[in-house]
């Protein structure tokens, strides 16, 4: 390193993105996530064009601008724009940028992780927006219930773009939740304890943990529907024993949960802005945290108040209805505090403030109306109708898109280092505000006048003239809003006037970063004892920026961060994370292949494409720890004065990222063991068939060898941690010896059973679950057996302990779903 | 180790309890309804209701039992620790409340209709 340069100089040569191409290579959060925000913007404004095809098509009765058929498409492709392309993704790139930097460090935890998230969201996106271009789009509504969306109906390719993409999509989605989660645990700065924690990071948290949760059980739907499509198993086809209503279950034990996903961090914007401008701390900080607990679970116990109309029973229709009126408690508590909090406080009326008080307005009118929905018989009179699109509308464009909004507006300094204009803002927000009540209140009337949705056009004389009319007009003064709110922003870039340091007088400490921010947001790294450090410290951003605080040496060239305690927020280890990589472009791309060539049913190209992306993937799997390009032992690192790096512990941010990814694998499992029971149960034809087709001893077999290569891996764990390593190799490859004769049994029962999963639905299942006991079997196996070479090239040793650690819980989990499935699957019908 | 301590699964151990008795009532209540479904004439007295209210009872008792205790607790506690405890207890309460509300329609719907 060049004595010559500054610290900052050298801090930016480590961490700064390659030039040129080399960009694409960028896995730094702040790019990444502007990355994620900007290409939620394009889809933001596609669907929104989309929207305004509707709107039009809908403005004078028996219209024939657009065909029926294009008007299927434009509605499932505006819906699922928005929802899966737009909503989650941009609200997850604010959270990827902001929470670094409020926390106090200087990037989020799994760097590639990132990287690869973003590819996957864009080649998804890219792939389900060439449908559309090609007239071949997905047309059975955004939450493609079946049969309207199975082979008989849907025989086009419409559908495996939407299930094929989405998936690929949701890959973004649960790395995200994952990243987010781990970091907000693990790299907090030291003393921020989790009731120091700034409240946007509690929101933040909750909606990782809810990804984690709830995208499983749609990936898990997506897949068994491409399965029925493209390979005949009935799940879904009642003749065969599957059921419909199974995917609705699926779809929407997703589906509820995804609204609070949308909402709780619109919410974190609210709860970090109001008190800003407040001037005042956020009252009830702890009655927030409660309430966001409180919504994280509710959510959850909702799903069936989007099916009152299937046929469900009445004390289960009662359940739900209770479960979504229970929801409005938390809710309103939010809503209490921040009134409160404006109404202690000393209230400045700038431009962000204006969308937060469009947000209470709508987003209280969209709860009631939620409440309305709730109670079975109403719901029964208004479903499908226009009153439910008026509803979802004021809940999420209210709930999730004027907080956003507001956001932008608040955070575009931190961006920028410009301010936003006052005069162009408010005629935006007017503009947008009028003519989204103008367009949905409307609705609210239509809907009880009985008009469906998603009907391409209507009958004159049934009183919904008017109203259509009147909501078309003001959809096109909502779009003139959009479209000056999009001005203002690009304008603000150039002509905007130079942002002092925090402009608004915020309290959190992503205002210490400098605006805009360096790639390395601080240059040393502070203790935090308090809530509000830029008010209580004002001083911290010179402190900070001078090198005052810790982990304030580059000189070895790693991208360091602190990891610190997950309650406490004690200081613990030294975290080195990785630097720019070509990996995450290319996993995607090879992944996208992947999509495009199951999407082609060309099976060969996608067989050897998957071997490929494995090959990435294990490439990317080996470019860790203590390997050369990463942080290979060196003396200087014991004598620097801080605490250890991570690799050369047992419980970095690795064992946490794979805890929380196996929570995620696990309500997939969850979700397979639900259908299944489902199918078996409740499906109208649905049977377990007499004779099971699978050999239930050779299962016992595979399994023994199975716990006993768990039972060893874990036994070489616990002597790694009490620091003996002897013949260390030949553990590890004795391990690797029973899991290869484990996955060969598991191979052979496969292959060898009489599984008739194009008959039946049941075998279908028991197909799918073998399969998924198969990879993960295979992955555990593999991955020992590189461990074994890395034994070999010093990669794990006495110092270097934490591989092994990472894998350990990954053993345990493939020996749980192995066992778990064995009785259920198997014994447990054989019993019955 | 104490069941109710300071450690930060308390956050959520109230509507962990609460999801799992959801889970055991709605997914029981299906499968109950398609094994051995009660004759309607039998209004609210019949299997199904009593064993689903009892187990409501006994969540309902249990979650008020851990607010109790992890009240008790909060006020020999520390700083950082009154704070877990602090959401905990209401979490348990909320959880308890959330339980009860929904079981009582036991009281008023006969099953499996």
């Amino acid at each position: 390193m060049n004595n010559d340069l500054s610290l900052h100089a050298q801090f930016a040569k480590v961490w700064d993105n390659l030039p040129g191409w080399g960009q694409l290579a960028a896995v730094n959060h702040t790019s990444i996530a502007r990355r994620f925000m900007l290409t939620g913007t394009v889809f933001f404004t596609i669907g929104g064009v989309l929207g305004m095809l509707i709107r039009t098509q809908l403005a004078l009765p028996e219209q024939e601008l657009i065909s029926p058929d294009l008007y299927a498409q434009l509605f499932t492709m505006h819906g699922t724009i928005m929802m899966f392309l737009f909503a989650i993704p941009i609200l997850e790139g604010a959270a990827m940028y902001l929470i670094p930097k409020m926390i106090g460090t200087r990037d989020l935890v799994f760097p590639r992780l990132s990287a690869l998230g973003y590819y996957c969201y864009l080649f998804g996106g890219i792939i389900i927006m060439t449908s559309l271009l090609l007239g071949i789009a997905p047309d059975s509504g955004w939450f493609m219930y079946t049969p309207l969306s199975s082979a008989e109906f849907s025989s086009g390719p419409g559908s495996d773009f939407w299930l094929l993409g989405i998936t690929f999509v949701e890959i973004s989605a649960v790395s995200a939740g994952v990243e987010l989660t781990v970091s907000i645990l693990r790299t907090r700065a030291p003393g921020m304890s989790l009731s120091k924690m700034p409240i946007f990071c509690w929101y933040i948290l909750a909606m990782a943990l809810m990804i984690v949760f709830g995208f499983p059980p749609l990936i898990l739907a997506s897949i068994l529907l491409e399965l029925e499509r493209a390979a005949g198993m009935p799940f879904f086809n009642p003749a065969a024993g599957g059921d419909p209503i199974l995917w609705q279950h699926l779809f929407w034990l997703f589906g509820h949960p995804e609204v609070y996903i949308i909402f709780l961090p619109a919410a974190g914007i609210v709860s970090t802005i109001i008190p800003v401008f407040s001037g005042r701390p956020l009252v009830g900080y702890r009655w927030i945290v409660l309430a966001i607990i409180t919504m994280g679970f509710i959510s959850f116990g909702l799903w069936v108040h989007h099916m009152f109309t299937v046929g469900i029973p009445q004390l289960a229709q009662a359940f739900f209805s209770i479960a979504s009126m229970l929801v409005a408690i938390p809710t309103s508590i939010q809503v209490f505090v921040w009134i409160a909090t404006l109404w202690t406080g000393r209230v400045r009326f700038e431009l962000p403030m204006l969308w937060m008080f469009g947000f209470l307005f709508i987003f209280v009118c969209g709860g009631l109306t939620g409440v309305m929905l709730a109670l079975v018989p109403f719901d029964w009179q208004v479903h499908d109708t226009h009153f439910v699109v008026a509803h979802f509308h004021y809940v999420l464009i209210g709930g999730m898109l004027f907080p956003l909004i507001g956001g932008v507006y608040y955070w575009l300094p931190h961006l920028s280092g410009r301010m936003p204009t006052m005069h162009m803002g408010k005629w935006a927000f007017w503009l947008i505000f009028i003519g989204f009540n103008a367009t949905f209140l409307m609705m609210h009337l239509t809907g009880l006048l009985g008009m469906p949705r998603r009907i391409v056009t209507y009958e004159s004389g049934l009183g919904w003239d008017w109203l259509n009319m009147l909501s078309s007009f003001g959809s096109f003064i909502m779009a003139c809003g959009f479209g000056m709110l999009m001005l203002d922003i690009i304008l603000h870039f150039r002509y905007g006037q130079k942002a002092k340091f925090n402009p608004w007088q915020a309290d959190t400490l992503e205002w210490a970063t400098g605006t805009p921010p360096t790639s390395y947001n601080f240059l040393s790294l502070p203790t935090v004892n308090t809530r509000h450090p830029l008010w209580e410290e004002p001083e911290l951003r010179s402190t900070i920026s001078d090198g005052a605080h810790g982990l304030r040496s580059i000189y070895h060239g790693r991208r360091e961060l602190y990891g610190t305690d997950a309650v406490t927020g004690k200081l613990l280890e030294v975290i080195h994370i990785p630097s720019h990589s070509w990996l995450p472009l290319l996993s995607a791309l090879v992944l996208a292949g992947l999509c495009i060539s199951l999407l082609s049913r060309a099976y060969e190209v996608a067989i050897a494409i998957t071997v490929i992306a494995t090959i990435f993937l294990f490439r990317w799997v080996w470019v860790n720890g203590a390997h050369k390009i990463i942080a290979p032992v060196t003396e200087e690192e014991d004598q620097r004065g801080e605490p250890k790096l991570h690799s050369r512990t047992m419980s970095g941010p690795g064992v946490w990222g794979m805890v929380v990814t196996l929570l995620s694998d696990g309500s997939l499992y969850l979700s397979l063991l639900f259908g299944w029971l489902y199918l078996w149960t409740v499906a109208p034809a649905g049977k377990v068939p007499d004779v099971s087709s699978v050999s239930i001893s050779m299962m016992a077999i595979s399994g023994a060898f199975l716990t006993t290569a768990v039972l060893l891996y874990r036994r070489i764990v616990k002597r790694l941690r009490a620091q003996i390593v002897q013949n260390l190799s030949r553990q590890f490859s004795l391990v690797f010896a029973l899991g290869l004769l484990h996955l060969s049994s598991l191979l052979y029962l496969t292959t060898a059973s009489d599984l008739s999963f194009k008959a039946n639905a049941h075998d279908a299942a028991l197909f799918v679950m073998l399969i998924f006991q198969i990879f993960h079997s295979a992955i555990a196996t593999i991955t020992t057996g590189l461990q074994v070479l890395r034994v070999r090239k010093g990669y794990i040793s006495q110092i270097l302990p934490y591989e092994p650690a990472v894998l350990n819980p990954f053993w345990l989990f493939t020996l749980s779903i192995f066992w778990v499935s064995f009785g259920s699957f198997l014994l447990v019908p054989k019993i019955w | 180790m104490k069941l109710i301590n300071q450690h930060p699964w308390q956050y959520v151990a109230g509507w962990v309890i609460w999801a799992v008795w959801f889970v055991i009532a709605y997914g029981g209540l299906s499968v109950a309804c398609q094994i051995a479904a009660p004759d309607p004439e039998q209004g609210l007295i019949n299997w199904i209701t009593v064993s689903s209210l009892t187990l409501t009872l006994i969540v309902v008792g249990y979650l008020v039992w851990c607010a109790v205790k992890s009240w008790t607790l909060l006020r020999v506690s520390s700083l950082e620790a009154k704070f877990t405890l602090q959401i905990a207890t209401a979490v348990y309460i909320f959880a308890a409340l959330g339980t009860l509300a929904i079981g009582l329609s036991l009281l008023l719907i006969v099953p499996c209709i």
